[in-house]
């Protein structure tokens, strides 16, 4: 069974998290014209990329690096701090 | 052993043509090369030479001859689809798949079954009369049901679905069939070579030559081949072309995966869907079920199976037939899918001149090979797109002219 080793949480099944599509460098400081672009078009090969996953039972969102060929996660970090996501 | 057979064995010259040619090495050049030796690649070598008269075709296929996504869908085919461009494009589909067991002179086992999408809710209900609106319209016939007629032509379904979530109606497509898959890769493949087209299996291009923005040629690991047409007919591969002719991808690759039961008796006549299940069935000529589900949760390029995708299949469509719970899962595989932002394909002319697509194909693709090699075959022999693939260009995603096919396409997405 497929798990992601988060740095706050321990090894938790991949199923408690949803993929939430690639984080796009720049993307909110875009003109319309090049978030259209950077949001429909891309390298799309295998490769390494960066993408948002949502932990559902914590609530928290986390920035994953991930090999799009051999499924492996290099790197996994928390996206802010709990004390923000959680608004405590 | 009988007295035919042995006869048969020691002849020289037997009756029975190889299927498909097997040119030693490619020619220096063709007039049309076909990347991708699927269904849909060989559909539009077959159109483009008995309807447009262009023979000097070769495809090539880095795998074997249907061995991606032809050979790895779930075989169904039907046109209830939700936007009007989708039901046009699918109709001739559905259409040309009725007489193509006759045109291809092969046992397709086409068979059409009824199929039901089944509805868990109101919303669900609501789209299902939405879809069967649009299809009336164009003449398809599909309509909303209640639960008593699912029950009636399934009665083994259980309506409370284990108590979770009722079923309240459903979209009823009578057109809805299933077809041996391999047959129409095959059927395309035969017809195809007859003409003369010419297929090259483990034959991988490595690149695609381009000279003042046009295609002049494809890099192959046997050689270079000479043309100025090339179709990309990859689906599950589609961004490595693009990226071969500079070209950004509007497809993610997302593997879609499905299994098949042990043998059973034949119980199950249509085809059931679930979108909030996220599931699907239907029963095989060989008494399989065959199953299948959302694709997976993430981009991945790789056909590898997994146990989180079975175990919540199976969870799923226990709710749905109780009764399958002693029956075993005999084999899963996965495909690559061409998943496109909105659920429709990518197809036709592009940015480069020479270079056309026939991509996006996502989890809906298997239904569309004649109507894609039709369409495509048009496309390459005149250099126009055909009417009834304009709404699926590339370009779409820059007019943000999307196509919003979510609602018809699949389960679960």
């Amino acid at each position: 069974m497929k798990q992601f080793r988060c740095p706050i949480l321990g090894l938790r099944p991949a199923q408690e998290f949803i993929c939430a599509g690639s984080a796009i460098e720049g993307l909110l400081q875009a003109d319309s014209a090049a978030a259209r672009s950077g949001v429909y078009f891309g390298d799309a090969t295998a490769r390494v990329k960066r993408e948002w996953w949502y932990h559902r039972p914590s609530q928290l969102w986390f920035l994953i690096e991930r090999d799009t060929a051999s499924d492996e996660v290099m790197a996994i970090e928390l996206a802010q701090p709990v004390e923000d996501a959680h608004g405590a | 052993m009988s007295w035919r057979l042995l006869k048969y064995a020691l002849n020289r010259d037997h009756a029975e043509p190889r299927w498909f040619n097997t040119p030693t090495s490619p020619k220096e050049s063709y007039d049309v090369v076909i990347i991708g030796a699927g269904g849909h690649g060989l559909a539009c070598a077959y159109y483009l030479a008995k309807t447009h008269g262009i023979t000097r075709i070769a495809v090539l296929d880095k795998g074997y001859l249907g061995g991606g996504n032809t050979g790895r869908n779930t075989t169904i085919v039907r046109s209830n689809y939700l936007t009007p461009e989708g039901v046009r494009f699918y109709d001739r589909g559905v259409r040309l798949f009725e007489g193509l067991a006759s045109e291809l002179d092969i046992n397709l086992f086409y068979s059409t079954r009824g199929h039901f999408t089944l509805a868990h809710n109101e919303s669900t209900l609501r789209t299902a009369r939405w879809r069967a609106e649009v299809n009336k319209h164009h003449g398809i016939d599909s309509q909303l049901v209640g639960p008593d007629e699912v029950k009636r032509a399934c009665p083994q379904i259980d309506l409370n679905c284990g108590g979770q979530h009722a079923i309240v109606g459903a979209l009823y497509h009578a057109p809805g069939a299933i077809v041996r898959h391999d047959a129409v890769a095959w059927g395309y493949a035969r017809a195809a070579s007859q003409m003369g087209v010419e297929i090259f299996q483990h034959t991988e291009v490595t690149g695609i030559e381009m000279a003042n923005d046009r295609v002049c040629g494809v890099r192959t690991n046997r050689g270079l081949i000479k043309t100025d047409k090339v179709l990309s007919a990859v689906a599950g591969a589609t961004p490595t072309t693009l990226k071969m002719v500079g070209l950004k991808s509007p497809v993610d690759i997302v593997p879609l995966q499905a299994c098949v039961t042990e043998p059973m008796k034949p119980w199950l006549d249509p085809i059931i869907v679930s979108g909030s299940l996220h599931v699907y069935v239907s029963q095989s000529a060989r008494g399989e079920l065959v199953m299948g589900a959302a694709v997976d949760p993430a981009e991945l390029h790789s056909t590898r199976s997994s146990f989180e995708f079975v175990s919540s299949l199976a969870d799923q469509m226990l709710d749905l037939f109780p009764f399958l719970a002693g029956v075993k899962i005999s084999r899963q595989w996965a495909g690559m899918a061409d998943m496109t932002p909105d659920f429709a394909p990518v197809m036709g002319k592009t940015a480069i001149a020479g270079f056309y697509l026939d991509a996006g194909w996502g989890t809906w693709g298997f239904k569309a090979t004649p109507v894609c090699g039709e369409t495509m075959a048009f496309t390459l022999a005149h250099d126009t797109n055909h009417r009834l693939i304009e709404a699926f260009g590339m370009e779409r995603f820059e007019r943000m002219t999307m196509l919003g096919e979510k609602g018809a396409a699949a389960v679960g997405h």
